[in-house]
């Protein structure tokens, strides 16, 4: 939907902005896309005009907020509560008037209003009050800048003098740091961010060669120990963590267990292949194993060869060949666009515990005999619960990631989903859980009237619970609903591409017709009172 | 003692436009805008001579036609200005 055109940045600020202008626009000229700014320190009008770069923008909306500027000119900074007042309730209703992203950010105080205890009260208590107006806010995200100038090592913030005659309140370094890290951030609502990442261990994580210098004896300085730590956080954020070394096994599993300077245990590492086959050959055996696609995977490596031949063999994988530069090396995998990750969601953070109980729910599936004894023994849990503004964030996600058990394989913004349910529209978010563990929401339909024939313009599912039938619980708890509202027909629309064959199949079993990926788009009609009568707890 | 002063401020404002230009050299009597400066960067240049130098110049001071040797010149007005 938003993909149609090629959509880029609109940006708006309460200070002169040109100079970040260009400076995005310089970063996204080789993607196609272009950076458009609102007049001079406009925020309130670009949000409120539907002919705005803003609102008639399908891209990133970005805000630039310096809480002084509301007051500039004026004496007193409680000049600025109107326009604060103003600034906050046009906030609030901006991404139900607009189908873009957007990513507000509160700029530095300048050192001269620090300096003023009057002025520093009302910015502080100001920028509390925009925080938490955007913090709840279903696709608005608070972009902090706080450690921006430590990241890119910034020496000098703020140009006082061009702040006063020309209000350009920072330096050009500052400028050129913002445009790169907006730029990045933006970039992540247009590609998936990638989900694994796959460690080298040997001057990677630690310095020095484990099966030489021991368990001991291989070195953790304060450097690879941030390496570490940034991995642990990209865990947090829900990427899968693997290690994939030219080792022997048992003495890489020596300094995980011995060295007391490891910051990552062997439980954060999901999956792993230590050995002497190439690495490539390993890439894709975990990729088969975690049953992710190789487009996803992030390679961390020191060896420039060991990079340089995944780089060959998989051109898909993105590889980051890491600096045997200790202090170094945490900078750069800072700057790193491939572990770029806008949207934190539960779900992100569920999916790495999820991941390491796979194994063993594997392991089931195997040893059970009988399929429907293991689905009877995973004691599935599917429960339908009305959209809300607390889980449009999550449901839009679903939408632009799911690719395989989608079937008409629309994205939607948060807005465009908000439009749909204004519109006489109904949502529901589906959760499950089985005896292994819950794996959060994982699934969505959106649905509308028409007379007797209840439209199912979303019915999607994560590809994490394929194969436990839950789509056909899904079915079946939707024609209740659709019974409930009178209708006869569900009518479900789809759209078939090469990925979404689970769905296309899905479709088969109902229709009894085979649908190919190079099938026109088209609509299969299902009889409410077929499926809303069964007993929904029995497997069809 | 004024030759001094004047290559001095000369060279300050020399330097200012090649940090704000991104240039390794710049000649005196080329106009501003033939350098690739515009308003964003004049206003880089006007911030870093109030920081060397402490002369409050408005943005108007450097337009697109003005020359290195004549913002010098302006600096120089500027600085005897308040006292003379």
């Amino acid at each position: 939907m938003s993909e149609a055109r090629n959509p880029g940045i609109a940006l708006a600020a309460t200070f002169t902005s040109d100079g970040l202008r260009d400076a995005m626009a310089r970063r996204l000229r080789e993607s196609g896309r272009d950076v458009q700014a609102a007049p001079y320190g406009q925020l309130v009008e670009p949000m409120l005009d539907p002919g705005s770069v803003l609102l008639t923008h399908t891209g990133v909306n970005v805000v630039l907020l310096r809480a002084e500027d509301l007051y500039r000119g004026t004496a007193d900074p409680s000049a600025g509560d109107r326009l604060l007042d103003e600034l906050l309730s046009v906030l609030s209703g901006a991404p139900t008037r607009s189908a873009a992203t957007w990513l507000v950010a509160l700029t530095p105080a300048s050192p001269g209003a620090l300096a003023d205890p009057v002025a520093a009260r009302w910015i502080e208590a100001a920028s509390r009050r925009i925080t938490e107006a955007v913090d709840p806010l279903p696709g608005m995200h608070l972009v902090s800048l706080d450690d921006l100038t430590d990241r890119y090592e910034i020496p000098e913030t703020h140009d006082e003098y061009a702040d006063r005659i020309a209000h350009l309140p920072y330096t050009e370094e500052y400028f050129d740091a913002l445009a790169d890290w907006l730029v990045r951030l933006a970039a992540t609502t247009w590609h998936r961010p990638r989900k694994v990442v796959v460690l080298d261990c040997d001057n990677t994580l630690w310095a020095g060669v484990c099966g030489e210098d021991g368990p001991l004896g291989v070195e953790i300085g304060p450097g690879r120990r941030k390496v570490q730590e940034f991995m642990l956080d990209q865990r947090a954020r829900g990427k899968l963590l693997c290690l994939c070394s030219r080792n022997e096994e048992a003495d890489v599993q020596a300094v995980f267990a011995e060295n007391p300077d490891m910051v990552l245990t062997t439980a954060d590492v999901t999956a792993h292949r230590i050995g002497w086959q190439p690495k490539a050959q390993y890439l894709s055996e975990l990729s088969q194993e975690l049953g992710l696609a190789l487009n996803s995977f992030v390679f961390v490596d020191d060896d420039a060869v060991e990079c340089a031949s995944v780089r060959a063999a998989l051109p898909e994988v993105a590889v980051v060949e890491l600096t045997r530069d200790a202090d170094a090396a945490p900078r750069q995998l800072a700057h790193e666009t491939a572990f770029d990750q806008l949207t934190v969601t539960d779900e992100d953070r569920l999916r790495a515990d999820w991941y390491g109980a796979e194994p063993e729910r594997r392991a089931l599936e195997r040893s059970v005999a009988d399929y429907e004894e293991f689905l009877a023994r995973c004691a599935i849990e599917v429960t339908m619960a009305q959209l809300t503004d607390s889980t449009l964030d999550r449901a839009a996600q679903l939408t632009s990631r799911t690719t395989q058990f989608t079937l008409a394989g629309s994205a939607f913004t948060v807005p465009e989903l908000r439009l749909l349910l204004d519109d006489g529209g109904q949502g529901w978010t589906v959760r499950v859980r089985d005896a292994f563990g819950d794996y959060g929401t994982v699934g969505l339909v959106l649905a509308r009237a028409d007379g007797d024939v209840l439209d199912v313009p979303v019915f999607l599912l994560s590809c994490r619970v394929l194969n436990r039938r839950v789509e056909t619980r899904m079915l079946r708890m939707l024609c209740a609903k659709a019974r409930a509202a009178g209708c006869s027909t569900l009518r479900l629309p789809y759209r078939p591409t090469r990925r979404n064959a689970p769905a296309r199949q899905f479709l088969q079993q109902l229709s009894g017709s085979a649908i190919g990926a190079e099938d026109a788009p088209g609509a299969v009609d299902v009889r409410v009172a077929d499926w809303a009568d069964a007993p929904v707890a029995a497997a069809p | 003692m004024e030759a001094n002063e004047l290559k001095s401020v000369e060279s300050t404002v020399l330097e200012a436009w090649c940090g704000a230009l991104g240039l390794d050299v710049v000649a005196p009597d080329v106009p501003f805008a033939a350098l690739g400066g515009d308003s964003m960067r004049a206003v880089r240049v006007l911030s870093r001579l109030w920081r060397e130098l402490g002369v409050e110049l408005p943005v108007h001071t450097l337009g697109n036609d003005t020359t290195a040797a004549e913002l010098a010149t302006a600096v120089r007005a500027h600085m005897s200005g308040p006292t003379a």
